[in-house]
């Protein structure tokens, strides 16, 4: 005697299938679509070339930072010291405060080459762009009225607390404490109010980026990074006046 | 047993949704970070910090509707074993994240949070590997779906 059909309890007993693999198939296909145009969209971004735009007198052509003082003679084997900073953060204020005088002294005596990249990530961290941008552009305009240094100091005096940002009549208030007159100022003030080089502001923050840099304040001297973290990172945004003594070290 | 279940869903879910949704608001930031790792070249880094934030979107919203828990698990879990390898690993190279600017009031950024980092994704890794034995929970898309 055959057995009795037992299919239909079997059928009975078998758990509902789970999602089926057309859906399971359909989602990781939407997924992959979904990163190779993220992939596509970033690199074409990302697309170097030469910068093309307006380039301030005292800044590399490829947007590769702007020198203080770039009429002083460099001393013979005068070391090039890097600074990466952005005007909101306030630890690039730390170094300002430590050693700011000592660095612009030697970069005004010519004992180094001094070459600031103006960074602008925070105005992303904090969401308040355009805070960053225009205080970069700002020095830059300064830079063109031979007055850079001088920006640089007042815009790091004038730094409001994190999060509150620079508006374009900050940047022109700092433009006047620079002890921009005249004529001067008043193309200035034009260049701020344009954004003359936010491209460039751009590009170098990019160059920057590209550079390994993730941080600021970043410094390297001769090339070789002061690494944040390190013992001399604290002793350089701690303590006064101890500029001289890193760069010996660095130098040597 | 399906209520620990929700409970590893619900912490990893969230867990997910709102570290995605802080990277996806500030993405120059993240790419900024996943770049410091140094870890991916800068093409590949600015890629997948422009990715992870959505990715990880995506996880919260499915882990919280309980839809296709396994699979998400399994992908989440990967994803956390990705994160502490990464921060051991910037940790064991004695090189420090985050720009240091952000609400610090001038101190300045240390390696000491990596341990706790760690620590917390090795517990969200766990919450993963429970959804990935048992994916069946409470209150799940996939039981009202599929039983």
């Amino acid at each position: 005697m055959p057995r009795p059909d037992a299919s239909q309890k079997l059928a009975a007993t078998k758990p509902k299938d789970g999602p089926s693999k057309g859906l399971i198939g359909g989602i990781i296909a939407a997924v992959i679509v979904v990163l190779v145009v993220v992939a596509v969209f970033v690199t074409q971004a990302n697309k170097t070339g030469d910068f093309s735009g307006a380039v301030p007198k005292a800044g590399t052509s490829d947007a590769k930072g702007l020198r203080a003082y770039p009429d002083v003679k460099l001393k013979a084997n005068a070391p090039t010291v890097d600074i990466y900073e952005d005007f909101q953060c306030p630890i690039c204020n730390e170094l300002e405060k430590a050693n700011g005088e000592q660095i612009l002294a030697d970069a005004e005596s010519g004992k180094i080459k001094l070459v600031w990249h103006l960074m602008t990530f925070l105005q992303d961290n904090l969401h308040n762009a355009p805070s960053s941008t225009i205080a970069a552009n700002g020095l830059y305009c300064a830079s063109d009225a031979g007055k850079g240094a001088e920006y640089h100091k007042a815009n790091f005096a004038g730094q409001p607390k994190e999060g509150v940002g620079y508006k374009v009549s900050d940047i022109k208030k700092f433009g006047k404490q620079a002890g921009i007159t005249g004529a001067a100022l008043t193309k200035f003030n034009s260049c701020v109010d344009k954004g003359t080089y936010d491209k460039y502001v751009k590009a170098t923050a990019d160059n920057a980026g590209k550079a390994g840099v993730t941080g600021t304040p970043t410094v390297f001297i001769n090339g070789k990074e002061v690494k944040s973290g390190s013992a001399d990172y604290s002793t350089l945004l701690q303590s006064k006046n101890t500029w001289n003594t890193i760069l010996a070290k660095y130098t040597k | 047993m399906e209520w620990i279940g929700l409970a590893a869903r619900l912490v990893l879910g969230v867990t997910y949704l709102v570290a995605g949704v802080l990277k996806a608001r500030e993405l120059e930031t993240t790419r900024m970070d996943t770049r410091a790792f140094h870890i991916l070249s800068y093409d590949l880094a600015n890629i997948w910090g422009t990715m992870m934030p959505f990715i990880e979107i995506l996880f919260g919203l499915l882990l919280i509707a309980g839809l296709m828990t396994r699979m998400t698990a399994v992908l989440g879990g990967l994803l956390m074993i990705a994160f502490i390898i990464g921060i051991s690993s910037v940790w064991a190279r004695g090189i420090v994240i985050q720009c240091g600017c952000f609400g610090s009031n001038g101190k300045l950024p240390t390696m000491a949070a990596y341990k706790w980092d760690i620590l917390r994704d090795v517990g969200l890794l766990l919450c993963a590997v429970w959804l990935v034995i048992w994916p069946r929970t409470r209150l799940s898309l996939d039981k009202a779906l599929w039983g």
